[in-house]
């Protein structure tokens, strides 16, 4: 009987120990990989490559941009420099001669790269960034007079590009690529868990109503948690936000507050989610952090 | 007491079961995160309402003072207030709710109604609330007394109040503007002194045009400003309060060719002038007159101010070979060259939050006013001309103002002087609409 008793006990304890310890990082475990393992290689073609996105890319660089990161010329770093990290550091501005001199070479390389697409994107893709680049979002926030200086000097080399891509001229190399993957709903697959796509279409719409209070003193630092419950037709049914001390700290509750306004916005709804996975996604933490938006 | 084996084992596969069910719960439904790390900054749609009175002059002071806030509000970049003609809701029982639903639907996301009384001693009353609109909760809500006439300051404190409420950050709407205004031709110009709301409102000459000003500085704690002026052939430095009107000289420098700036306790001025043939830093306590010699070298340094905190001075020197801007500790040590863009920087100013400085740079022939940490990185360019010079900080470090001044053509038109105002995301660029020709504008800190 001793033994009995000393294995029940032993037992008993060690299924404590495993539930109390265990839980939280299985549950880590298992949400980490979810999205890893069923989606990431198929899904991200798909979410990179919105119609909307491409129009506003088109828009604001005329020319494909991706390629020139693998096959920069020597010349290239400032160039880059401004186009992707605007954000971080905002660039000292060259002077525009030099920047035409720089931006010359740059429809080699797109001429070339356009067969070896897909590989492209491929490798751009899984940075999970399908939302538009630093310096679009970026832009719309800090401004250099580098950026016009830039603008007008792409204004002028692009003629010469134009005569160079002639033969297809009306598609952008993005438009080729998901045009040569096929539609977006071709590749969807309702059955799978709530995918990375689903989650960015989700990201995107909120991006679109977030507009954070940009000049705010230490706004990168500042992390906001809104839990929502859902209604089944992917309208917000109540938001709350979630965090402490935003009586004491005007910036925080600004900031908090512009989220809660984003969530909100009837016209940034229904998110896009699909309803036979409503048991996953009727209630939701989203976590708002204006980082990566006003340069790390 | 003896428990059967055949118990134990059943007591632990039930606990096990339990366990499997609450590992697979936790699993499953464990909640749905999604990180936003992205936004789109847009001005917030903002429905100002008319501000509601019983008399007629309730009314028209209540129209009038609406509109200063709206105009005040959609200046500062950060607000886009609605047409008054798309409002549902036009008028709101009074001690009831808004309706919220009609105020969504035309997507304001943040609504101001106020109402105007003036009270048996002649005293006007503004009371305002607001509220935010998705959220359906009072943001605000405030009520200030003040004499008629001051109708438009108290616009702008609501303004102010508005602005904090939303942003966090301080207004700058109740703040004034001192710069000098020109006029005549380039060889005879007349310089004066003027000072105006932020706004371009209620203008007013200050000095009478017999002497040249330059350079006013605005101390951050009180309404008094310095500026330089010439007495025969020598710069002369005056402290003036634009409340009291009172003024005294400050002293007479030699080879002074900006007044200096006060410190953030407003006790001190810090200067550059020219002692023994070399132009070098001196702080000046305004009560004792003493001065105090901060830099010792044979370069050229000029132009400094201090940090908010006063711990450190950026200043503007030739010591690298070309003229760029250095940090130094407030007793001189540890000079740090900041600057390391092509060109040459002047006039730098530390923000009165602390976190940047503003600069003009010049370089390929054109001006720029831009800022920096204050560090040296993350400068950017904010505004580029012929001239550009003379940036000044609002009380909340948010927004610039400068002058601007385009180039004369051959039959003598053009070349005029203008201020403007930008904030920091250096989009939201506008004009302060001044009578004459304006330069070397000062902002006010806000007014007590």
């Amino acid at each position: 009987m001793g033994i009995g008793v000393f294995i029940s006990v032993f037992l008993h304890f060690g299924l404590v120990a495993i539930a109390y310890f265990g839980i939280p990082s299985l549950r880590h475990d298992v949400m980490a990989e979810a999205p890893i393992l069923v989606e990431i290689l198929n899904v991200a073609d798909i979410t990179n490559a919105p119609p909307k996105q491409v129009d506003q890319e088109k828009k604001k660089s005329g020319e494909p941009p991706k390629p020139i990161v693998k096959v920069a010329p020597k010349s290239k770093p400032k160039m880059k420099t401004i186009l992707a990290e605007e954000s971080k550091k905002v660039a000292i501005v060259p002077p525009p001669p030099e920047v035409k001199l720089k931006l010359k070479p740059e429809p080699k390389p797109i001429v070339k790269e356009k067969p070896k697409a897909p590989v492209a994107l491929a490798r751009i893709k899984p940075k999970r960034k399908p939302t538009p680049r630093p310096e679009d979002t970026f832009a719309s926030v800090l401004k250099t007079v580098a950026e016009l200086n830039r603008k007008s000097a792409q204004s002028i080399v692009a003629k010469p590009q134009k005569k160079k891509l002639e033969p297809k001229p009306k598609y952008s190399f993005q438009e080729q690529i998901s045009k040569a993957l096929g539609s977006e709903q071709r590749n969807f697959d309702q059955s799978r868990v709530i995918s990375v796509s689903e989650i960015d279409h989700v990201r995107q719409q909120i991006t679109k109503c977030w507009s954070p209070p940009a000049g705010a003193k230490d706004a990168r630092n500042m992390i906001i948690e809104i839990d929502v419950s859902m209604n089944l037709d992917g309208t917000v049914r109540d938001a709350r936000i979630n965090n402490k001390g935003l009586q004491t700290d005007s910036f925080l509750r600004a900031m908090a507050e512009s989220a809660l306004r984003a969530v909100l916005n009837r016209h940034c709804q229904p998110f896009k989610l699909p309803r036979d996975k409503f048991d996953r996604w009727k209630t939701m933490k989203l976590v708002f952090n204006p980082k990566e938006m006003l340069g790390g | 007491m003896i428990v059967p084996r055949w118990k134990q084992i059943i007591c632990a596969g039930g606990l096990f079961s339990l366990l499997f069910i609450a590992v697979n719960n936790q699993v499953f439904s464990a909640e749905l995160r999604i990180d936003i790390t992205q936004g789109t900054v847009k001005p917030l749609p903002v429905a100002i309402t008319a501000f509601v009175g019983a008399s007629v002059i309730e009314k028209e002071y209540g129209r009038n003072i609406t509109r200063v806030i709206s105009s005040d509000l959609e200046r500062s970049g950060l607000f886009k207030p609605l047409d008054q003609r798309a409002f549902i809701q036009s008028e709101q029982p009074p001690g009831t709710l808004p309706r919220f639903s009609d105020w969504r639907v035309i997507n304001a996301q943040a609504l101001v109604q106020g109402r105007i009384e003036l009270i048996a001693d002649g005293r006007l009353k503004v009371e305002f609330r607001l509220w935010d609109v998705f959220a359906e909760q009072q943001m605000q809500g405030l009520a200030y007394f003040t004499a008629p006439d001051n109708w438009r300051r108290v616009a702008h404190i609501v303004s102010d109040a508005i602005y904090k409420r939303v942003t966090g950050e301080n207004g700058y709407f109740d703040t004034r503007i001192v710069y000098v205004s020109e006029t005549g031709p380039q060889t005879r110009r007349i310089k004066r002194l003027a000072i105006m709301d932020q706004d371009g409102e209620n203008h007013e000459f200050l000095t009478d045009g017999g002497t040249l000003v330059l350079t006013p500085r605005f101390s951050p704690t009180s309404q008094d400003i310095t500026y330089l002026s010439y007495y025969g052939d020598k710069p002369r430095v005056y402290i003036f309060n634009i409340d009291t009107g009172h003024q005294e000289v400050l002293g007479d420098f030699p080879g002074m060719t900006f007044a200096p700036r006060f410190s953030a306790d407003g006790k001190k001025v810090i200067l550059s002038m020219a002692k023994d043939g070399n132009s070098e830093i001196f702080t000046m306590d305004i009560n004792t007159r003493v001065t105090k010699r901060i830099t010792n070298h044979s370069a050229i340094d000029t132009s400094p101010s201090f940090s908010p905190d006063g711990k450190f001075i950026i200043f503007n020197s030739d010591r690298g070979g070309s003229q760029q801007l250095y940090v130094m500790r407030a007793d001189g040590r540890n000079v740090k060259r900041i600057s390391h863009g092509k060109g040459r920087y002047a006039t730098p100013v530390w923000s009165p939050r602390g976190d940047l400085i503003a600069f003009t740079k010049f370089t390929g022939g054109r001006f720029f006013i831009g800022v920096m940490r204050p560090d040296g990185k993350g400068e950017r360019l904010l505004a580029e001309d012929f001239l550009v010079e003379a940036p000044t900080w609002a009380p909340n470090g948010r927004v610039l103002m400068f002058f601007r001044q385009g180039r004369t053509r051959k039959d003598g038109s053009g070349g005029k002087s203008r201020l403007y105002s930008i904030d920091l995301t250096g989009h939201n660029e506008r004009q302060v609409i001044t009578p004459l020709d304006a330069s070397d504008p000062a902002w006010s800190p806000l007014i007590p």
